[in-house]
């Protein structure tokens, strides 16, 4: 298997998600697995490009794929928003038509050859062999998908639309109990908290409410923007709904690095607005 | 609209499954279900002026359960950039803000700074001191490293790809930088 990946972070790994990108360099470099950041790359276009005009949503992501392929690497995000832009533009840029008007408008040559890649492919238990130190026993782990990774399944080539299992099986690989439960690939709200953060209130409401009753102790999330409205909206569901959940939700990452035998300081376990460091202090897990 | 989005729109039966799963729906004027409808019978100012095409979250539920395969999310993103071409007056003015200054941002920086994000979407909508508990929380848990983002090296090369894109879209051939805009 290849391991070394052209790495593009993406905005929010260098602020709000800070920890992400940060445990996610830590794993992959104890596992052998070679990060190289990709150079001068800029915004995957997020939300704001296809919300509001089709050509930027290719032209804006697709920018970064012409430095990738010249790099030679396949390339690996860790943000699902940016995973889905870079993959929907590669699918788009499968028009022959579409590829031409791009070159046209980058001045560049561009075979479309990129391949891209989550960071739980390139993490799939399934090939990568796990050296635990601290098994994650004990642990009941909602493993959260949401909607970017999965679909459009033709797409993003990711994994089961309906019922993923990928980091199910990875955290079943760390010793954790992945549990069963239904909110899997509903969405958070994406980029609404700001401007309609009662949507994202009343969504990410009905997915904690989901986990707490599938008993779980935390929730395991691989994208930015979802573990942002999981974890920064509990506050309002108490005021809103009067369900105070308190239920960590962690970067997947942030697991895998707890079991690879790293601190919860050097994974940034602090950085969340609910705290997870009680609740793993009480399985002896932090 | 069929050619533009791709989609078979009147073959549409009225199921009602993108709307079923739909986890906005209850927050929009016409679901999913109602813009296909409305769509077929040529409502056009209904659909392009609904709050719908604003705050569909694009999760492709709908898409990856219509039984007829028809991409339902595509079909309301058409409808929302042919709003914007037309300039007709957002269903969700709050999300259409947002979104341009996201792009704005995108447009002028190359990436994306979340607090800078925040403050222009709270000035803009005239809420100064709106989410500051969000970003209280923020700077408390050291989750915005950087008050004022540094400039990439590939931002003025995103800037050009607007420009071109702009240029493109106007029907113009595109312009030589420092001719407009700059």
């Amino acid at each position: 298997m290849e391991t070394v990946y052209s790495y593009y972070p993406g905005c929010t790994q260098l602020s709000s998600a800070k920890e992400y990108d940060v445990s996610a360099r830590l794993v992959c470099e104890k596992l052998g697995i070679e990060l190289r950041e990709l150079p001068d790359w800029t915004c995957c276009g997020a939300s704001a490009a296809h919300t509001l005009d089709e050509t930027l949503s290719v032209v804006v992501p697709a920018r970064n794929l012409v430095i990738a392929e010249k790099e030679g690497l396949p390339l690996a995000t860790a943000c699902a928003m940016c995973f889905s832009r870079l993959k929907i533009a590669a699918h788009e840029l499968g028009d022959a038509e579409k590829l031409d008007q791009f070159k046209e408008i980058t001045g560049k040559d561009f075979g479309n050859s990129v391949e891209i890649v989550h960071l739980l492919q390139a993490l799939d238990s399934e090939e990568v062999s796990y050296p635990v130190e601290r098994p994650l026993q004990g642990l009941k782990v909602a493993c959260y998908y949401g909607c970017l990774l999965t679909r459009p399944r033709e797409t993003v080539g990711f994994d089961d639309e309906e019922n993923p299992h990928k980091m199910d099986s990875l955290m079943a690989a760390l010793g954790a109990e992945a549990v069963d439960w239904a909110f899997k690939t509903e969405c958070c709200g994406a980029s609404l908290p700001f401007s309609r953060p009662d949507i994202v209130v009343k969504l990410a409401h009905r997915i904690l409410r989901n986990a707490k009753q599938a008993g779980a102790d935390c929730v395991a999330v691989a994208c930015p923007m979802c573990h942002s409205n999981l974890d920064t909206t509990q506050d309002d569901m108490k005021k809103t709904y009067g369900d105070d959940f308190e239920l960590p939700i962690l970067y997947f990452t942030q697991l895998v690095g707890l079991a690879l035998g790293y601190s919860s300081h050097e994974l940034g376990l602090e950085k969340h607005f609910v705290d997870p460091r009680p609740m793993l202090k009480s399985k002896e897990l932090g | 609209m069929e050619e533009e989005s791709g989609q078979s729109i009147f073959q549409c039966y009225q199921c009602g499954k993108c709307t079923a799963g739909c986890p906005v729906s209850y927050a929009m004027d016409l679901n999913p279900r109602q813009i296909m409808r409305a769509i077929q019978l040529g409502l056009k100012d209904d659909v392009l002026s609904s709050s719908a095409i604003w705050v569909c979250l694009s999760c492709q539920t709908c898409s990856a359960r219509c039984p007829i395969e028809i991409d339902i999310a595509r079909v309301l993103e058409t409808l929302r950039h042919q709003a914007v071409r037309e300039k007709v007056k957002p269903g969700d003015k709050h999300i259409e803000t947002f979104q341009r200054i996201f792009l704005g941002m995108i447009e002028n920086r190359g990436r994306v700074h979340e607090l800078e994000l925040g403050l222009r979407y709270n000035v803009a909508s005239k809420d100064p001191l709106g989410h500051s508990s969000l970003a209280v929380g923020m700077l408390k848990k050291g989750k915005i490293s950087k008050i004022r983002p540094g400039r990439v090296k590939g931002a003025s090369e995103v800037k050009e790809l607007f420009r071109k894109v702009r240029s493109l879209e106007a029907g113009a051939a595109p312009q030589e930088p420092g001719e407009k805009g700059e």
